[in-house]
């Protein structure tokens, strides 16, 4: 666990609400992303992410400081998600993702000054998005984990709770759906 | 077709988690099958799109909102408590036995050895086994957040210092107890004197007053008259309802009829209409009124009781959907926290004036998000600005519907 991360839970444990603040804004929004992309719906992610950081506070005395605070983090966020996926009704959302308070950042500012290109780059991005969405939320959360956060098999391990052995073989499996989704539409 | 095996290795070299042997193997198969390269092309194709994905972040209030929501919902987590020395498992047990084995060998002599009937005036055990103490809430916390937003905008003023409503017995009035016989065997029980009883004088301590007066109302088996007068406490007219519930989404529906049969429109917000198809999503939700007297009042909780009652009596019958109400008159943070849910349009609580046109009784319903409420609702802006002009002894309320798990 990083030192900053040690400090301000240790902080926390003492009484001093501020240093929960801290832990927040340092993981706010690599986790808002990653449960954003779970969901495709940034009203359900933002409550998704609130209901982990208050059942964080809530558990702080037991984390054991065995693993990353973010690990521990992401896990109650991911299962808070992908209950929540499970309930919910499949909904045709037309304008899926697109109300919400969360905020979209731009790659690169200077090609979004083209209409026409922020419009293809939407694009791009609905169609990647709806493919991600047919998986199953084992798939998705792998693919999730690994492309758009980096992660390491030994990482998504601990955060998923399963042998690095099934990372492998639930990644293998993703990536062969996702390039049969993303092919169709390709043609 | 690439066999499976083949097609797992490339998997795992756009992973980039290859050992240095599987690595070779990789760049063995990519020399040798166009198949195989095409098919890493379009892998590493997907990951990179995956990767250039636009990055989603929640706005720079989002921790503020948290730490504000905490109090309310959570106490401090308790530090974590130092690690236990390590003793045998059969320590705890063991010990637990032997203080009831002691406890249990004391009761006995001193029962036994001490059955004389007590003299006139003396009383062998203390009369009031339910000490005075202050009115506790059950733990559901009518809360009010740690800091609220505060505009500076001139409100009516909540009451003042507020005493607690206290209705156990003075002890002031209950006759102390005498001080007990002491017998021989007292003495010799583990050969040690015994300690004396604690002081009764610690129980008659008069409880501090506390900040708020709250009052406690059985939905289901309502003391209308006590409602009623609880209701007509506050000067101001203003009160805070808290009405805990096992599912927000079906107690809201409860209420929503006994509302309309009542001929209350309700005017609901976008997010809690959205919330309220969604039986999964756990949610609770708060009402605000200004026209409704205290008798209209009375009559929807009566409503509600009687319909938990015949719900628990169908042949499938589930339990009763509603805990204990909670009355307090609205104090200066819960007029904050309404302020905070109606978001940008709360100042139109005292710029627009309800008019004599208005339409009939309306109560307004939002989802109880005091972390993030909506800044700007339609449905708030319309509800203010369409109030008709309360009726005279009517009240303000702010009516919570809170899952008891949340």
């Amino acid at each position: 666990m990083s030192a900053d991360d040690h400090r301000l839970i240790r902080d926390c444990l003492q009484g001093d609400t501020a240093a929960f603040g801290a832990l927040i804004r340092r993981h706010q929004d690599r986790l808002y992303n990653t449960v954003y992309r779970l969901l495709d719906n940034a009203e359900d992610a933002q409550d998704v992410v609130q209901e982990a950081f208050l059942s964080a506070y809530q558990s702080l005395a037991s984390f054991k400081g065995d693993s990353l605070f973010f690990t521990w983090l992401y896990r109650i966020a991911m299962n808070t998600a992908i209950s929540l996926k499970r309930k919910q009704r499949a909904v045709v959302r037309i304008d899926a993702g697109r109300n919400g308070e969360g905020v979209s950042e731009p790659l690169d500012d200077s090609e979004f000054s083209r209409p026409g290109h922020a419009l293809e780059q939407a694009e791009l991005e609905r169609e990647v998005q709806d493919a991600l969405n047919r998986l199953s939320p084992e798939h998705r959360m792998v693919l999730i984990l690994k492309d758009i956060e980096g992660q390491k098999y030994e990482a998504m391990a601990a955060v998923l709770q399963v042998p690095i052995g099934t990372i492998r073989s639930r990644l293998h499996r993703a990536r062969a759906e996702l390039r049969e989704l993303l092919e169709k539409k390709d043609e | 077709m690439l066999a499976d095996r083949y097609q797992q290795l490339l998997t795992a070299y756009v992973d980039g988690q290859l050992s240095s042997r599987q690595r070779k193997a990789a760049l063995r198969l990519l020399r040798r099958s166009a198949e195989a390269r095409d098919l890493l092309r379009g892998l590493q194709r997907d990951a990179e799109r995956l990767r250039r994905l636009p990055r989603h972040k929640l706005d720079p209030d989002f921790p503020a909102r948290v730490l504000r929501a905490l109090p309310k919902l959570y106490p401090a987590p308790a530090a974590r408590r130092p690690a236990p020395r390590t003793l045998p498992a059969w320590a705890g047990p063991a010990a637990a036995a032997a203080v009831l084995f002691l406890v249990g060998a004391g009761a006995y002599v001193y029962f036994v050895h001490n059955a004389a009937k007590p003299s006139a005036g003396e009383s062998p055990v203390a009369q009031n086994d339910d000490p005075a103490r202050p009115v506790e809430d059950d733990g559901i916390d009518p809360a009010v957040p740690k800091d609220g937003p505060s505009d500076g905008q001139d409100r009516p003023k909540g009451p003042g210092k507020i005493e607690v409503a206290d209705s156990t017995p003075d002890p002031a009035q209950t006759p102390p107890d005498p001080p007990l016989k002491e017998s021989e065997a007292d003495k010799t029980v583990l050969g040690k004197e015994p300690r004396p009883l604690p002081d009764k004088e610690m129980f008659d301590k008069k409880p501090k007053t506390a900040d708020v007066s709250l009052s406690f109302f059985k939905v289901k088996e309502l003391e209308a008259d006590k409602l009623l007068e609880a209701l007509k406490k506050d000067k101001d007219a203003a009160y805070r309802l808290e009405l805990p519930c096992k599912e927000g989404n079906q107690a809201f529906d409860r209420l929503r009829r006994v509302l309309e049969a009542q001929k209350v429109k309700l005017v609901v917000e976008q997010v809690a209409q959205y919330r309220l198809k969604k039986p999964s999503l756990h949610t609770n939700y708060v009402l605000y009124m200004e026209d409704v007297t205290p008798d209209e009042l009375v009559k929807v909780v009566q409503q509600l009781g009687r319909d938990d009652r015949s719900t628990e009596k169908a042949p499938k019958g589930d339990a009763s959907q509603f805990g204990p109400l909670i009355v307090s008159p609205m104090i200066d943070k819960d007029r904050e926290e309404l302020r905070h849910l109606l978001g940008a349009y709360a100042k139109l609580l005292q710029s627009a004036k309800p008019s004599a046109k208005g339409p009939e009784r309306q109560a307004l319903v939002l989802p109880y998000n005091p972390v993030a409420p909506q800044e700007k609702s339609a449905e708030v802006k319309r509800y203010l600005e369409s109030r008709r002009t309360p009726r005279p002894g009517t009240l303000h309320v702010l009516l919570v519907l809170r899952e008891a798990n949340g």
